[in-house]
């Protein structure tokens, strides 16, 4: 079951305490897409914050009755894609990141994955870590990504092959 | 990861991806904007004064922000989600929820991980090499991606000249059907005078987005071309002869957008 979509936020609550509590059981799936988009650590911060900045300005405007996960992936892709520019800061490598610079044995392990699923399209990895890491069905990952299932399904078997075979 | 040759590769990499992504950093400050409204009210006017300096940060730090790129609103339309009728007012003032003057990332820049640019060696204004010449590149479409509202392609470039040149770190993307009609052209200020060395055999990678091409029937093949300053443009080979790909129209009122990202190893 993928845990993030099945979630939610009573609607009694009042909306700051809902943004928290979303806050609070969503910033990791954020952004582990984020990151899965971008395949750049500082990046990935970047927009999951943004994403939650937006969320922030929406608390009282959203039905809090709806699972939230779906939204906030939904904005972190636009984010991305419709705004990518916010990531030319990430300009020939991928951007060192502060809080991973912290830990040497951490960044070395990312930087392990990072290389290793370059090749991937950021729709293959993102399909694969929805699906594989994250637990979603391929309609709930194609209706993050705003894909069909069909194509979906393409892309984490095209991830798959790619990750075997570098 | 776990050295064990029976678990496909792929599951490996994604039990690291899982692990190192385990507890992922969260930022010192929670991504919230101040509750001018909820606070203000029982903070007096020492508050009143912090929460004018804050919003006076967090204005700055908005502009600085559209500035680098965050300009437009990257929510999900209301196709994508759906909204409920606002909550009132007084179900959500709740000081207890907000107990404090919680300083937002808008009014601590310094505490986002880096919004500001990351200077990079490969950015060298100046560089001792001549600039790539069109002609010893080789560069096409490998992918076209959908997105919403958009389409993102993967075009690459291939250094087929015998010596080093500086390649523009970003140029002037341009989207182009088979007649030569330009249905997308992207700002004159992405062209940079920022190079990257780029050495021969190897080849650089970058995405380009494109979005709102009302255009009818642009003839195919459609492709990516990158002005790398006046007169001097770079044309990809189209994904296929017949590749037709254009993203969808989304306003026949607004013009066409086109950016590129920039080159990449």
């Amino acid at each position: 079951m993928y845990r993030g979509v099945t979630t939610r936020v009573a609607a009694i609550e009042p909306a700051e305490l809902a943004w928290q509590r979303a806050y609070d059981e969503h910033w990791p799936d954020v952004f582990r897409f984020a990151l899965a988009w971008t395949n750049d650590w500082a990046a990935a911060e970047d927009l999951a914050q943004e994403a939650f900045l937006r969320l922030w300005d929406q608390r009282n405007r959203l039905d809090w009755d709806r699972p939230v996960l779906p939204w906030l992936l939904v904005t972190t892709r636009h984010l991305a894609t419709d705004r990518f520019r916010r990531l030319q800061r990430r300009l020939l490598a991928p951007t060192p990141s502060p809080s991973l610079d912290a830990d040497p044995t951490a960044r070395a392990r990312w930087l392990d994955v990072c290389a290793a699923m370059d090749d991937l399209s950021s729709l293959e990895r993102t399909a694969l870590v929805l699906t594989a890491v994250q637990g979603a069905t391929y309609d709930e990952a194609a209706e993050v990504l705003g894909t069909t299932a069909g194509a979906l399904r393409a892309a984490v078997s095209r991830a798959r092959t790619k990750l075997e075979t570098a | 990861m776990e050295p064990n040759d029976r678990t496909p590769k792929s599951d490996r990499i994604l039990d690291e991806f899982k692990a190192v992504t385990a507890n992922p950093p969260r930022p010192k400050v929670a991504p919230r904007r101040s509750p001018l409204r909820s606070a203000g009210s029982s903070l007096g006017l020492a508050g009143a004064g912090l929460l004018a300096a804050a919003l006076v940060l967090a204005v700055a730090w908005m502009g600085r922000t559209s500035t680098t790129g965050v300009g437009g609103d990257g929510s999900p339309s209301p196709s994508d989600i759906a909204v409920a009728p606002s909550v009132s007012p007084s179900d959500v003032a709740s000081p207890s929820v907000e107990p404090s003057l919680s300083p937002s990332p808008s009014a601590t820049p310094t505490d986002t991980p880096a919004p500001t640019a990351t200077p990079t060696p490969t950015a060298t204004p100046v560089p001792p090499i001549a600039l790539c010449d069109p002609a010893d590149l080789r560069a096409r479409i490998v992918s076209w991606e959908g997105a919403a509202g958009s389409r993102i392609a993967t075009v690459t470039v291939k250094n087929d000249g015998s010596t080093a040149c500086a390649m523009p770190t970003t140029a002037r993307p341009e989207l182009v059907d088979g007649d030569d009609a330009i249905l997308a052209k992207g700002d004159a200020g992405s062209m940079t005078s920022k190079t990257t060395t780029f050495e021969p055999g190897s080849t650089l990678r970058t995405l380009v987005e494109v979005s709102n091409v009302c255009a009818q029937s642009p003839k195919a093949p459609i492709t990516v071309w990158f002005e790398l300053e006046p007169d001097r443009t770079l044309k990809a080979a189209p994904k296929s002869a017949s590749d037709e790909t254009v993203p969808p129209c989304n306003g026949p009122g607004m013009p066409a957008a086109i950016q590129m990202h920039p080159w990449s190893r």
